[in-house]
């Protein structure tokens, strides 16, 4: 329930920012860290960023949860994954 | 697996070290978050584990320790109000006493299951002729994003817009949880993305007044080992304090800006917790200035709850004084394809987790 996954911020205009999570592009709410700018790590919770974090533990953990949504195979990788479009689709 | 063997042969060393003192046998440590559970379940950590270690499960999964009723009562606001229901997929398997969401839903309720909480707010205001409702659930790591659509609300002026809190927030239920003294715990993992908006500070008591190491960690192997690692070594120096094994994350003053904007929001109130009873100043309410969106103060229902399933042992699971395996339902009527607790239901129930991976111990 309390995951939050880490990304990094491409764009920012106002409150939502444009991150890349996972190998996908996605927008989210930026509200709660009014200090964050583009190319920082953050960690996502439910569509916001909650947290600024080290861009080493942003790579040590992606793996981590890429496995984990690989297999628990439920709604949260309906909400972390299956509604980020596919590269392709962005581009 | 040979950086976890480094961990776990440091791990053997100071739980020899600390039983040789004769203070205790087993070394009880209790992990407070549903996502912590799960990977100690996925990658059999409890196993690897000399087995003078105990882990336990706390309460940590929000959808497991909200109570029956107060499903009954969202459901109830539900047939009586026919809103549109927004909420997070993991709480609408839960039954309540005589349905779930799901099976509202079945019969043609109007219940969406979000991604995120704007997206309740965004349907909100494109449908001005339709009643909204965000059944809000989770911990300290949720409750920010709340905070900000009730702002936004205020500020859109929105009439049809109201959200259902069930929030919860950890530190009073750590609170009550190690005074009950049927709960035999020596220390806690403590919840990493929780800490992440909350910090430090408010766990002080778990050392001040019951002198119990505490250590916040991450989410992988190696992250749990190694603050379980930091548990023993506060157990074998009997200096306990909080410590935070997460630092890439979770700093000492979590993220103040969040946490301010829970307080604007939210004020606490007592709230009953599944297993825990009703524990002081607990669950999060709206605050008085947001009160037009409190679906609880604008929806009245008065719902008759039926008896809780007999033999179901979610409470005592959640106080971490019964493992699933010692529940008689377990496996046996109350599976993931029939769940009769929320333990079962949740992707991150204890009983979940031990059904899934086949967890013993």
């Amino acid at each position: 329930m309390c995951l939050a996954i880490p990304a990094r911020v491409i764009k920012i205009n106002k409150n939502i920012a444009e991150i890349e999570s996972l190998g996908v592009k996605k927008k989210i709410d930026i509200s709660l860290l009014p200090e964050v700018k583009a190319g920082d790590f953050v960690i996502v919770h439910a569509g916001f960023a909650i947290q600024i974090i080290d861009s080493s533990e942003a790579l040590i953990t992606e793996g981590y949860w890429k496995e984990y949504f690989a297999e628990t195979g439920d709604e949260y990788e309906e909400m972390f994954i299956a509604e980020y479009p596919e590269k392709d689709d962005v581009q | 697996m040979e950086k976890l063997q480094k961990t776990l042969d440091e791990i053997k060393y100071l739980v020899a070290k600390f039983t040789a003192t004769g203070k205790c046998k087993k070394i009880k440590i209790m992990e407070v978050c549903g996502t912590h559970t799960m990977s100690i379940a996925r990658y059999g950590l409890a196993q690897l584990l000399p087995p003078e270690i105990d882990l336990i499960s706390g309460p940590g999964c929000p959808v497991c320790v909200t109570p029956s009723k107060e499903i009954d009562n969202i459901i109830g606001i539900i047939r009586k109000y026919k809103l549109t229901v927004f909420t997070f997929g993991d709480i609408i398997k839960v039954p309540g006493t005589f349905s779930s969401l799901s099976a509202e839903k079945m019969s043609g309720a109007e219940i969406r299951i979000c991604y995120s909480p704007s997206d309740s707010i965004i349907f909100a205001e494109q449908n001005p002729g339709k009643k909204v409702m965000f059944i809000a659930i989770g911990f300290e790591t949720t409750i920010p994003l709340t905070s900000v659509i009730i702002k936004d609300a205020l500020k859109k002026k929105l009439k049809n817009f109201f959200v259902f809190s069930t929030h919860r927030i950890i530190p009073p239920a750590l609170d009550a949880l190690l005074s009950d003294k049927n709960v035999q715990v020596n220390g806690l993992l403590l919840p990493g993305h929780v800490s992440a908006i909350i910090g430090l500070e408010p766990y002080g008591f778990i050392t001040s007044k019951y002198n119990i190491p505490a250590v916040i960690s991450g989410f992988g192997p190696d992250d749990i080992l190694i603050s379980i690692k930091m548990i023993l070594e506060q157990l074998a120096s009997g200096r306990p304090v909080i410590e935070n094994s997460y630092t890439g994350v979770v700093k000492n003053d979590g993220n103040p800006y969040a946490f301010s904007m829970i307080n604007d929001v939210f004020a606490p109130v007592d709230s009953e917790w599944r297993g825990l009873g009703i524990i002081p100043l607990s669950g999060m309410a709206l605050k008085d200035k947001y009160s037009v969106f409190d679906a609880r103060k604008s929806f009245p229902v008065k719902v008759s709850s039926l008896p809780e399933p007999a033999g179901c042992e979610c409470g005592e699971i959640l106080k971490g004084i019964k493992t699933p395996t010692g529940c008689k339902l377990f496996a046996v009527s109350c599976r993931p394809d029939n769940p009769v607790g929320p333990c079962m239901v949740s992707s991150e129930g204890t009983c979940a987790a031990y059904f899934k991976y086949l967890r013993r111990k």
